[in-house]
């Protein structure tokens, strides 16, 4: 047996019997690794919620809007309204092999939606049929979205966002059911799954109602687009993209390529990593102020550790008299330390677990808590927190005992 | 004096000189003194006479400013602090006047701490701890803790810690100084015992009636050995024997 499992053996005898102070070390360790865990908990539901939120609006669409022109441009004055029409989809897939899905859409804003005696006003928009994927209008279970024959037919069928199936319908079943649409009957065919959206255009998804482009035509009369949206091919720049998309519109209407007014271009994309580099910024935030938490608990650790071993000072010194070595004393004051930051640590993760289960079964429908997201406890998070409490645990114990180690036995023995 | 057992103690020309700031104290001054096997000496002088310092010295937890210390013909000054522990632990048994004990491990625990630390197994501690505590007469007491034993017991398991390792030689500093005269009597008969069962026992005292019946008496006065002898000093003799006895 070597000095150093002495220590250890003398220590692991007689931990358990100083009960009110290492009781105290182990809460103190154990509130921090909470307050840490916590932290670090919510940053990764936000994480979470962020990312949820960035697939809302689909496979990261190019969204266009149509503007006026604000320079003269091969004998036009500016002040020239650009309208999208139909051609513009053929010509720009014609034009941009990197394009992967180019779709137009339009919207009507204040429509009259009836269901039996329940009458509702909202967003109707017309779309195509690859809205399933590109812009994420995926359907519940039991029904389905648009799809080509609705769109070649111009079929009077309806799908609806949860949240406006909600107002409509209630807790009621909607698929199959007849909706008049200003006054015209449409059949539900699909409600949207309920969806967290980070980019919006004209308002969440889930609170508007879909119909095919052409039925749209047929109601509301032909009419330039609203807006024009594309996807990517996999590896394509979106910059030269971008560009190339502006050259093809600027010969087809004759305005200024470089004139930004004439067609608005929004990279949801970009949206997105603007989004990441905040909740990059948030993370490392809440992860300072997780290690602020948990070296403040290091220090009121290493504190209560002095306190300890000063009181102890006597104890080490009859010790030393009688036989321990340095190694002995060092190893036993560090294993403690290291023992109430391990009990304190266990403490602490599994309160945060359990708080966290518990966050997690709360119903939440308020909407500051839905941005936040639920809590959300992760292995890497705990083997960062248990290997940071490690750190702390030796550093809190190297202190204190190579202090002891260095007590003169006779000072030691007589102090009170 | 017994002449024929072997040197255990042998101090030659030892000083021990404490510094504060500029202040210099001499604690011991030349101090030759040797003490062999089976001698019970009593250690006797006047509060800062050097006893506590000498004793010190003695039992290895101090090292002389000068002068030469042998333990067992083993010169402390070549030893490193890892093999002065290990002689504290194997020769030396200590008792203090405040016991020492652990307040949170019982009377058996106590006694094994120095097996512990001597890397003694734990069924092979646990017995020779019973052992030692029944020579003590506290058999009965091996499980009970320090603050529920009376403080003539606490005493004797401090006996029993330091007779645990079997040492050469026993130091005890004012052993029944903080005792009652009859417990300290017992504590006294219990030396007494342990002397004639072969140990060696080097004690402070301020009793002069415990230092009479001592076979060596040392009298210190600021750091130097005055007396030493059989019989007790003829000044404190004439004191003892004004008090009555």
């Amino acid at each position: 047996m070597g000095a150093r499992t002495r220590g250890l053996a003398y220590m692991w005898r007689f931990a358990g019997r100083r009960r009110t102070r290492s009781a105290l070390i182990i809460l103190a360790v154990a509130w921090g690794t909470l307050s840490m865990m916590l932290l670090l908990a919510f940053g990764e539901g936000l994480k979470l919620q962020m990312w949820k939120g960035s697939q809302g609006l689909g496979t990261s669409p190019i969204m266009l809007w149509a503007g006026s022109t604000t320079r003269a441009w091969e004998g036009m004055k500016p002040g020239r309204q650009i309208r999208f029409v139909e051609e513009d989809l053929t010509a720009l897939e014609r034009a941009v092999p990197e394009i992967d899905h180019v779709a137009a859409e339009d919207v009507s804003w204040s429509v009259d939606l009836r269901w039996g005696t329940q009458a509702v006003s909202a967003r109707v928009t017309g779309v195509m049929p690859c809205y399933e994927t590109v812009r994420a209008h995926h359907p519940q279970p039991g029904g389905r979205f648009l799809n080509d024959v609705d769109e070649a037919r111009s079929r009077r069928v309806l799908f609806l966002g949860s949240a406006l199936k909600e107002r409509l319908f209630g807790p009621a079943n909607a698929v199959g059911q007849t909706v008049f649409l200003r006054g015209v009957p449409f059949t539900v065919i699909g409600v949207m799954i309920d969806k967290q959206q980070m980019g919006m255009y004209g308002g969440p998804d889930i609170e508007k109602a879909s119909i095919p482009l052409s039925t749209f035509e047929s109601i509301f009369g032909r009419q330039p687009y609203g807006n024009i949206l594309y996807t990517l091919k996999a590896g394509a720049d979106p910059k030269t993209v971008e560009q190339a998309v502006r050259e093809v519109l600027a010969r087809r209407y004759r305005f200024d390529p470089a004139d930004e007014s004439a067609v608005h271009i929004w990279d949801s994309a970009q949206t997105n990593i603007e989004g990441e580099k905040i909740f990059k910024g948030i993370q490392a935030f809440l992860g300072i102020v997780g290690a602020m938490t948990l070296l403040v608990a290091g220090v009121g650790l290493a504190n209560m550790l002095f306190v300890m071993i000063h009181r102890r000072t006597r104890e080490i010194g009859l010790q030393m008299a009688i036989g321990a070595h340095r190694a002995s004393i060092t190893t036993q004051i560090v294993g403690e330390s290291l023992l109430l930051a391990a009990l304190g640590g266990y403490l602490g993760i599994g309160l945060a677990w359990i708080l966290v289960e518990a966050l997690q079964r709360l119903p939440v429908k308020s909407e500051a808590l839905q941005f936040l997201g639920k809590p959300t406890l992760s292995l890497p998070l705990g083997i960062v927190t248990v290997i940071v409490l490690i750190g702390i645990g030796c550093l809190a114990g190297t202190l204190p005992a190579r202090r002891a180690a260095r007590l003169n036995p006779v000072e030691a023995l007589r102090h009170e | 004096m017994s002449e024929n057992g072997r040197a255990v103690i042998r101090m030659e020309a030892v000083g021990k000189t404490y510094r504060s700031g500029t202040i210099e104290f001499e604690a011991l001054r030349g101090i030759d003194l040797t003490i062999r096997s089976h001698e019970m000496v009593a250690v006797i002088g006047s509060s800062g006479s050097g006893k506590s310092t000498l004793m010190n010295v003695m039992g290895c937890l101090d090292t002389p400013s000068c002068g030469t210390y042998a333990f067992e013909g083993r010169d402390i000054a070549q030893l490193s602090a890892t093999d002065l522990a290990d002689l504290r632990n194997r020769a030396i048994g200590f008792v203090f006047q405040s016991f020492h004990l652990l307040p949170y491990a019982t009377a058996r625990e106590n006694v094994e701490m120095p097996l512990l630390f001597g890397g003694v197994p734990a069924r092979r501690r646990r017995d020779r701890a019973l052992e030692m505590l029944a020579r003590v007469g506290l058999a009965d007491r091996a499980d009970h803790l320090p603050t529920q034993l009376s403080g003539g017991e606490m005493q004797r398991v401090a006996v029993a810690r330091a007779l645990a390792n079997d040492p050469q030689v026993i130091l005890a500093d004012e052993p029944t100084g903080n005792l009652d005269t009859r417990t300290g009597r017992g504590i006294l008969d219990l030396f007494g015992r342990l002397w004639k069962e072969g140990g060696t026992i080097v004690l402070i005292t301020h009793d002069m009636r415990l230092a009479r019946s001592c076979s060596r008496i040392l009298k210190l006065e600021d750091g130097r050995i005055v007396h030493d002898g059989a019989d007790l000093p003829a000044d404190d003799d004439l004191v003892l024997a004004a008090a009555g006895e």
